[in-house]
C-alpha cells in the first residue's frame, strides 16, 4: 500500500530532516555572513530538535514526528574567544555547513529510495 | 521559503565585504595624497558593519521569528587621527615651516584588513556553493536515481 510508505515513521523523519537541514543552512549562512560584525552572537537550530526526533522514532510515533518544528535560537553556549564579543568561528561554521549539506543529501536519497520502491511495486519501469 | 538556504545573508555579506575591499583600495591608493578635495591631507576611511534582522524569510514553516541576520555597512567613517608630518620645504604642500602632513594611512594595517576581508569573502562564496548543491539535490527528489 502506498499509504504504508508515506506514513512510515522513517519516511516522515526524513522529511522533517529536510526542513531541519534547510533551516540550519540559513542559520549557518547567517553566522558566516556576520563573522566580522562586533558583538554578533551565533544562531543555530535549537538542539532539542534532534533528541526529540530520535525519541519520537524510538516510540514509532508518527504524530510526534509530524508535530516537531525546528526553530532557530541564539547560541549562548559558544564562548567568545575574540575581543569584539563575536562568538563565530569561521572554520567551524564551514565544517558544520558541509555536514549539514551532507545530511540534506542523505535525506533526499532516502526519500528517493522510498519513491523507487513504490515505483517498482506498481510496475512502472521509468 | 528559499530554494537556496541562507542566500540572503550570504549575499549581503559578499556585498559588505566587497565595499570594505573598495575602501581599503581607496586608502592604499591615497597613502601619499597630501592634498585632498578639502585641501587637507587624505584621511584614512574605516568601514563599520552591523547585523540586521533578516525579514525576507518570515514565511518559513510558520515560525515568524526566524532570527537569521544580514550584514550591512552601518557607515564609512574618517579616521581623524593625525598623520605623520615630515620636513620637506620643497614640497608644494609644505606649510610656512616647511612641514608636510602625510595621510594617516598605515600600509601594513590596510594589507591586514584586505586579507581579512578577502578571506571572509571566500568563506561566504563557499557558503553560496554549498547552498547551491543543496538546491540541486532538492531538484532530484522524485527523479529516477
Amino acid at each position: 500500500m502506498i499509504d504504508g510508505i508515506f506514513s512510515d515513521a522513517n519516511y516522515l523523519a526524513a522529511r522533517k530532516m529536510l526542513d531541519y537541514t534547510s533551516l540550519r543552512g540559513e542559520a549557518l549562512a547567517s553566522n558566516l555572513a556576520n563573522v566580522e560584525v562586533p558583538g554578533y552572537k551565533r544562531v543555530d537550530v535549537s538542539n532539542d530538535f534532534e533528541s526529540q526526533l530520535s525519541k519520537a522514532l524510538e516510540n514509532n510515533s508518527t504524530q510526534d514526528i509530524d508535530s516537531l518544528e525546528p526553530k532557530i535560537v541564539t547560541d549562548n553556549r559558544e564562548v567568545s574567544t575574540r575581543a569584539d564579543g563575536n562568538n563565530v568561528e569561521m572554520d567551524k561554521e564551514l565544517m558544520e555547513m558541509n555536514r549539514n549539506a551532507l545530511e540534506y543529501e542523505y535525506s533526499v536519497k532516502y526519500i528517493n529510495y522510498n519513491y523507487d520502491m513504490i515505483k517498482s511495486a506498481i510496475g512502472s519501469s521509468s | 521559503m528559499n530554494l537556496m538556504p541562507g542566500l540572503q545573508s550570504t549575499a549581503s555579506a559578499l556585498d559588505a565585504e566587497k565595499l570594505r575591499m573598495n575602501i581599503v583600495a581607496e586608502n592604499i591608493a591615497n597613502a601619499y595624497t597630501t592634498k585632498g578635495a578639502d585641501g587637507q591631507a587624505y584621511q584614512r576611511k574605516i568601514v563599520a558593519f552591523e547585523s540586521v534582522l533578516n525579514d525576507a524569510e518570515k514565511d518559513i514553516g510558520g515560525s515568524s521569528t526566524t532570527p537569521t541576520y544580514n550584514v550591512q555597512v552601518s557607515g564609512v567613517f574618517n579616521d581623524t587621527a593625525p598623520g605623520k608630518t615630515i620636513y620637506d620645504p620643497q614640497h608644494p604642500d609644505a606649510d610656512a615651516d616647511g612641514m608636510v602632513t602625510l595621510p594617516n594611512v598605515d600600509m601594513s594595517r590596510e594589507m591586514v584588513d584586505l586579507i581579512v576581508s578577502s578571506r571572509a569573502y571566500e568563506a561566504n562564496l563557499q557558503a553560496a556553493k554549498i547552498a547551491r548543491s543543496m538546491a540541486v539535490k532538492a531538484m532530484t527528489i522524485g527523479t529516477k536515481s
